[in-house]
């Protein structure tokens, strides 16, 4: 039993109330035999489906909830940030209620204690995808590694241990574009990947392709200026051959005195510096648009309500009366 | 007629005797423990308010600041504030942001000054939004406490140690009480002043219930890193910390808003005699000093250097309808049936001038 450290788990939940008694009282079993300290914050992601009143009775039979129902859904990335962000313990875990295994949470604390810095889940048995988007994986992961020092490696979920040094780190970050599985590991620290198997819980699903999409093209816009920087020659490229291109009319012009047809050299010439300045203004909307997301300093979000638990009396009073005179069992 | 019984020799309890006295009653007072002040006048975070504490209810504030210059001036010899008051506006979760208290204390008169550095370095920053140092203090209950008992030995009334007030039954001149001892006294009024134990007394006697509400609560005594003396400070405005020095012990109060509160709960058969202190003593008593420091030294990092030394244990006794707003009032109850009861309970010990009005009031229409 350890009485010296204090442990926070953080849930997501979103559309989970069918699944949120399963997590809790989990969770509550694993935590109880190891540590006297401990809390369990419930974020909901403006979840619609009565997950509010699923967990108001486990408020009052399982000590230490936090439940914190965030106005609309702000997406999973936010979520485990508000929830990040008010956890109190030394060690923050983060995990995903429908895959995530609850008893390996232990171990993983332990070996975050060694390494006093991140401990990333990989899960091992994770889906494999359609042979095109799993080529699409590793070469985004390849251009990760390459242009953002980041190696994402196959598998690392939501499933965290955080040291409080990291955590502390990690609320010094207040950007919009929130991809907690790369910022944390752009954070420095130690690094560890714990090997895990998912189990699939009710309501398991991959996510969908184009929120993948999305995310990886989030991810690179907030991260690096590479794809700017090919932008950049782009169009240093193509001022080139325009003005080489420009001399070389300006040579015709000077040199025959009789040119006529230019209609393929115009044509082509417009079309293809359309082609470049299109294509410039694409990825400099994306930088535009992530600019303003910086710019804007609202808050990521803001807090509904927060429910505490509330255990019943009855359950904390120990009553002075033994029904047996000595210790030992009754044979 | 001009005995008035007063049970509970707590601060409200001897404050009234004192009221009384002044107007000329016969005041006796009657107290279950060994010495006055042994429960909610002793056992709490020892804070004046100054009126910080009620960012959103703008009465509250102003009456607790009209309070606190009025307790600060009566009660000189047990004021302690040789130490630097520092008031803070979380940047996350935080019910009210920097500016908005900012401008509510200057309203309500409350004085704030713009933190030095020294102090502002020991917040972090991605954490706490604004710092400020107030005027605050706190007070030494256990002058407090010898004052009142001088005062009252001067004035001649009446203490009984050692007893309770067990019922309250009707009178011609007003009611009697039935005290431990087998004793019964006719007075003209009895004030209940027994905070926790208010029910006590009407359900032994059958009068009608005070709904209440019950806490346990735990405040941890500690003592600070050497970087910390002399300092206090209070995380506003949600579930927060905050310490301050508890003069009386020489030590320094931690407390947070979401684990101070252990357990709560209601009376559930208003017709026994319940005793929440029975239950209060029954209950598991396990400290949260850890969950309190792992929250607090977030804001704070020089805290982690904080030594446990004991907890305050009490129990917390709430209005239910102060839960619905921010207020903080005091109940002054006549019994309904049983109209020479009165039931008075505070949940601030510097909120006693607001009883001096009610008593003025109840005496002027009360025959002898």
């Amino acid at each position: 039993m350890d009485t010296n450290t204090v442990i926070s788990i953080v849930v997501p939940l979103q559309q989970d109330a069918g699944l949120i008694e399963e997590v809790v009282t989990g969770i509550d079993a694993v935590l109880k035999e190891r540590y006297r300290f401990f809390e369990i914050v419930l974020v909901d992601d403006g979840s619609t489906d009565g997950t509010a009143d699923a967990i108001r009775p486990l408020l009052k039979t399982i000590q230490r909830i936090r439940y914190m129902l965030l106005s609309k859904p702000f997406g999973r990335e936010v979520a485990l940030t508000a929830g990040i962000e008010s956890a109190i313990g030394d060690f923050v875990v983060t995990l995903d209620p429908r895959s995530d295994p609850f008893d390996l949470i232990p171990s993983m604390i332990d070996c975050c204690r060694k390494s006093g810095g991140i401990v990333h889940g990989m899960a091992e048995n994770q889906l494999r995808r359609r042979f095109f988007r799993e080529w699409c994986g590793g070469v985004f992961r390849n251009y990760c590694r390459k242009h953002l020092g980041v190696d994402l490696k196959r598998g690392v979920s939501d499933f965290r241990v955080m040291s409080r040094q990291a955590v502390n780190a990690l609320l010094q970050v207040r950007e919009q574009s929130r991809y907690l599985r790369v910022m944390t590991l752009s954070l420095g620290y130690q690094h560890e990947f714990f090997p895990y198997q998912l189990k699939n819980r009710k309501g398991y699903r991959s996510p969908p392709w184009h929120s993948e999409v999305v995310t990886a093209v989030n991810l690179l816009v907030a991260n690096t200026r590479h794809p700017l920087r090919i932008v950049t020659a782009m169009g240093v490229l193509g001022a080139m051959l325009n003005l080489s291109y420009a001399c070389y009319v300006m040579v015709v012009y000077l040199l025959r005195p009789t040119v006529a047809e230019g209609w393929t050299t115009l044509s082509l010439q417009s079309s293809g510096m359309f082609f470049l300045i299109c294509l410039i203004l694409a990825v400099l909307s994306e930088y535009v648009g992530a600019i303003l997301g910086e710019v804007r300093t609202r808050p990521l979000y803001f807090i509904a309500q927060e429910l505490n638990s509330s255990v019943l009396l009855e359950d904390t009073i120990r009553s002075s009366i033994v029904k047996e005179s000595v210790a030992g069992e009754i044979i | 007629m001009r005995s008035i019984i007063i049970t509970g020799g707590g601060y409200f309890g001897c404050s009234i005797a004192m009221m009384l006295h002044e107007r000329g009653w016969n005041p006796i007072v009657v107290e279950e423990a060994d010495d006055l002040f042994t429960q909610a006048s002793r056992i709490n975070q020892a804070r004046v308010h100054g009126g910080y504490h009620y960012p959103r209810s703008l009465m509250t504030a102003y009456r607790s600041r009209q309070n606190y210059e009025r307790f600060r001036q009566s009660n000189q010899s047990a004021i302690v504030d040789d130490f630097t008051k520092v008031y803070a506006v979380a940047r996350h979760f935080s019910k009210v942001t920097a500016n908005q208290f900012e401008t509510f204390m200057k309203r309500v008169g409350a004085p704030l000054k713009e933190a030095p550095v020294a102090i502002q370095r020991l917040f972090d920053p991605a954490l706490t939004e604004r710092t400020w140092i107030a005027q605050e203090c706190a007070f030494d209950f256990s002058v407090l406490r010898d004052t009142l008992r001088k005062k009252m030995e001067a004035a001649g009334i009446e203490v009984r140690l050692r007893t309770t007030v067990n019922t309250a039954s009707p009178h011609a001149s007003g009611a009697v009480a039935g005290l431990s001892d087998g004793s019964e006294i006719e007075c003209r009024f009895i004030f209940n002043a027994t905070y926790a134990g208010l029910n006590r007394i009407t359900a032994a006697s059958g009068l009608p219930p005070v709904p209440l509400k019950y806490e346990l609560a735990e405040l941890a005594l500690v003592k600070l890193p050497a970087e910390l003396d002399g300092i206090s400070v209070t995380m506003m405005c949600g579930p927060f910390f905050s310490f301050l020095p508890f003069p009386s012990l020489g030590l320094t109060t931690l407390s947070h808003v979401r684990y101070t509160p252990h357990a709560a709960w209601t009376e559930k058969d208003f017709t026994r005699a319940e005793n929440p202190y029975e239950t209060f003593n029954a209950m598991e008593k396990q400290s949260h000093f850890e969950l309190m420091l792992a929250d607090a030294s977030r804001y704070m990092p020089a805290l982690r250097g904080t030594k446990y030394q004991d907890s305050l244990w009490t129990i917390k006794t709430i209005l239910p309808l102060s839960e619905i707003d921010d207020g903080r009032p005091i109940l002054f109850h006549r019994d309904p049936v049983l109209p020479s009861v009165i039931h008075v309970m505070g949940g601030k010990i510097d909120n006693i001038f607001d009883v001096e009005d009610e008593i003025n009031e109840l005496l002027k229409n009360a025959v002898a």
